[in-house]
């Protein structure tokens, strides 16, 4: 592949792959990890990628990352039945440490707690909306979800965040 | 606010500026969440990944290029091989030596002459023009063969129909006809030609015998074979009758 052409995927795309691999393992380092590998096999495609359009090749790079982190999941699962399961870095609802807390903008770390009690369903259009950047069609063909249910529930999730910062006593700020 | 029906639930929805307001807060923060990603460092090391892999292919590539290459190699060998044991076990035994070792009967499934040699007649019933039969090829002008010492050779029922004669082209060097105590019909011929349907080393004898008739080749010079065919006999009666036949033509060619 043209390195300028892999360049412009990377750059486009990275973000979504990442954030699509750290919905399902919730673990920076495995979404690291998940990412580096779906661009390994874009490298290693031998220009079979050059052929699909831009939608095409984003459903294709969401579809690996996700099933790569779900293979991940459940490897990690089988591996370490005894140990504590991939946390949820960014769902964790125990408090932040001081130092974490000390380090980060306060209404962040709230919006993090926020977002981690979110249902399954309204955390996911949050998750692939706002840190994939995909936009309510995409979220519609990847999960098979009309776009009518995509939006309602994006509404739903921004109503019920709205409703738990205020009642953080964090609001429009 | 506004209410809207949303599942069972009535739920007061917020207003239009407050959602947009939540929905700015939280792109803010999936920027500062992405900021804290090293992308650079992970486009760097799968870069270096899959050239590492690519790399490897290409080393197995050409190593199974190696092998199909080394396997094609020795599967056309092979064929060669087993071509060529083929076509040598195709032809008679070759004798090396002198006449007097033992002739070699050889397989009578793979002795058939080739496609442009004359074929071999073998039958007790001679058609007549058999008697005619010419093998072609070239005589030694001044080869003579002593029909006496010929005649002697054969059995006394057998009529030499040839004097001393001189060979020319095509020509038959000797024939004889017969009949035996037991009625059977007795033929022999000999002629000298320059090539003989087996494969023959100069000095050697190839022969062909099926039931009561056989042939003898002798090769005595690069071009030039002896070639007898004895009707009727007994293949060790006439390989008796075939050397001494050759003794008889050294001793012609000694004089």
């Amino acid at each position: 592949m043209n390195e300028q052409v892999f360049e412009k995927i990377y750059n486009d795309y990275s973000r979504l792959v990442y954030w699509a691999a750290y919905r399902v393992t919730s673990n920076r380092e495995a979404a690291e990890d998940i990412t580096q590998t779906v661009f390994e096999r874009v490298l290693l495609n031998d220009g079979k990628l050059d052929e699909l359009s831009e939608p095409q090749l984003k459903a294709w790079l969401y579809r690996v990352s996700t099933n790569l982190a779900l293979d991940t999941v459940r490897k990690a699962s089988r591996e370490t039945l005894d140990s504590e399961p991939i946390g949820e870095d960014i769902a964790d609802s125990s408090a932040p440490t001081p130092e974490v807390q000390a380090s980060e903008n306060e209404r962040s770390s709230r919006l993090k707690k926020a977002i981690s009690e979110l249902d399954e369903v309204y955390r996911q259009v949050v998750m692939l909306h706002y840190f994939s950047e995909m936009t309510v069609r995409e979220i519609a063909d990847a999960t098979s979800i009309s776009d009518g249910t995509i939006k309602s529930r994006l509404v739903r999730a921004r109503t019920l965040l709205l409703e738990k910062l205020r009642d953080e006593g964090i609001d429009n700020e | 606010m506004n209410k809207e029906y949303i599942s069972d639930n009535l739920i007061a929805v917020p207003a239009e500026e407050e959602l947009e307001n939540i929905d700015a807060l939280l792109r803010d923060f999936a920027d500062e969440e992405t900021a804290k990603v090293d992308f650079e460092a992970i486009k760097a090391r799968a870069v270096a990944s899959a050239r590492a892999k690519k790399a490897s292919k290409k080393k197995r590539m050409r190593i199974l290029s190696y092998v199909a290459a080394a396997a094609c190699m020795l599967f056309c060998f092979g064929i060669i091989g087993v071509t060529a044991a083929m076509l040598r076990s195709g032809g008679f035994g070759n004798h090396h030596g002198d006449i007097d070792a033992n002739l070699n009967t050889p397989d009578t499934g793979n002795t058939r002459p080739s496609a442009d040699a004359t074929p071999e007649p073998f039958s007790n019933e001679l058609p007549s023009e058999y008697t005619q039969y010419l093998y072609g090829g070239k005589a030694e002008d001044n080869l003579k063969i002593e029909f006496d010492a010929l005649r002697g050779n054969l059995p006394s029922y057998m009529e030499v129909s040839s004097g001393n004669v001189q060979s020319s082209n095509s020509d038959l060097i000797a024939t004889a006809n017969g009949i035996d105590p037991s009625g059977s019909k007795r033929y022999f011929d000999c002629s000298i030609i320059s090539e003989a349907p087996y494969d023959i080393a100069v000095g050697d004898i190839g022969s062909f015998a099926a039931d009561s008739d056989s042939v003898f080749y002798w090769r005595f010079d690069e071009d030039k074979y002896l070639c007898a065919r004895y009707f009727g006999f007994d293949s060790g009666e006439a390989e008796v009758m075939f050397k001494a036949l050759i003794e008889n033509f050294m001793a012609g060619a000694k004089k």
